[in-house]
């Protein structure tokens, strides 16, 4: 491998910065699901609705910059769309199966 | 014979294919863990009232192992780029630091596994019930010692307060009806608790496995292709920022809601 120049060097250092900024991000991150998490906003449904909210953006972060997934090819996003699909499907189902009208009760 | 596409981009996918390979076996991942998830989106719902467990787990533990596996995924990538500049030496400390907190990681996890399965809940026969932690030092065939409370009811013990005085508990092995512990057979949220985590520890298991084979034994690829010794590091740590990923989901619904 050549030795790097110096923009690749910069390019670099840019790099690992971006990255310790956004570690430090996912850390405030998880400090702020453990408040929201204990704070009494009137509804349990909202502190739920507010914690994963907090962890999904902490997974986009993830995924854009650790993974680079800002900056991939198109056939992984193909991929992903697929599975996001898939997964949604899943969650459906599961939501599905528990809606009052599929539920028969005998007594 | 040799492999393609191990360095070289494909005309069809633009991509290398161990990279292409990566990222559908993370594909299948989301499905695993989606399926897990839903399985308790459906059981935590359809709990009746009072009957899911909260604030079972200790938070700080989970927050700290949060923080644990952020830095690991820093270090992970920070390594990755190093490589690319051609720095082995400051890839190899980098790498060393990402295999130090998933052993870490492991660790707090251990003790965590550890505390629940010493834990126990003790009914006994006049209907009372003590809950605490096994002294196993203490206890004998003819008494139980745990260090604990009593809760008023079985239904106290779904949400125990937050600050509970414990204190020694002896407990004449004649008296007791039944005694269970936090293990994954108690009920389903340790049962999910256990099967998600433990799913999740296996993945660590797994990264730490092939982040040191490519640190440590394989690493005279660099010498011979160093291109795709840095390939195989960038598909390892993606396969580890994505670990690191599902437990950002983990933690929150299972140590904090």
């Amino acid at each position: 491998m050549s030795k790097a120049s110096e923009q690749e060097l910069q390019d670099v250092k840019k790099h690992v910065r971006q990255h310790v900024i956004i570690a430090i991000g996912l850390a405030l991150g998880s400090l702020t699901t453990i408040w929201t998490s204990q704070t009494n906003f009137g509804s349990f449904s909202l502190n739920v609705a507010a914690t994963l909210a907090i962890a999904s953006v902490q997974a986009f972060l993830v995924a854009a910059f650790f993974m680079h997934l800002l900056s991939e090819k198109k056939v992984i996003y193909c991929f992903l769309v697929f599975t996001a699909i898939f997964f949604v499907a899943v969650i459906g189902v599961t939501f599905w199966a528990r809606m009052p009208a599929n539920v028969v009760h005998y007594q | 014979m040799n492999i393609p596409y191990t360095v070289e981009h494909r005309e069809d996918t633009g991509l290398y294919n161990a990279k292409l390979g990566v990222w559908l076996f993370l594909a299948s991942e989301v499905m695993l863990f989606g399926a897990l998830f839903s399985s308790y989106i459906l059981l935590r719902v359809g709990a009746d009232p009072g009957t899911w467990p909260r604030h079972w787990l200790d938070y700080k533990l989970g927050a700290l192992n949060t923080i644990i596996l952020i830095i690991s995924s820093v270090t992970n990538v920070v390594a990755w780029a190093n490589l690319k500049l051609g720095s082995f030496g400051k890839y190899r400390f980098y790498q060393s630091i990402t295999i130090v907190c998933a052993i870490l990681f492991l660790g707090i996890k251990s003790y965590e596994y550890y505390g629940k399965f010493h834990h126990y809940t003790i009914t006994l026969k006049d209907g009372r019930i003590a809950d605490g932690h096994l002294q196993k030092e203490e206890t004998t065939k003819d008494k139980v010692v745990i260090d604990g409370w009593w809760p008023a009811s079985e239904a106290a013990l779904m949400d125990p307060p937050t600050k509970i005085e414990e204190k020694k508990i002896e407990i004449e092995s004649k008296d007791i009806a039944e005694m269970r512990n936090y293990g994954p057979a108690r009920n389903n949220f340790t049962g999910l608790y256990f099967t998600m985590t433990g799913l999740h520890v296996l993945h660590i298991i797994g990264g730490i496995i092939v982040i040191f084979a490519i640190w440590g034994p394989l690493n005279g690829m660099w010498k011979t292709d160093p291109e795709r010794y840095t390939n195989r590091v960038e598909v390892a740590g993606l396969f580890w920022s994505f670990v690191d990923l599902v437990w950002l989901f983990i933690f929150p619904t299972f140590y904090l809601l």
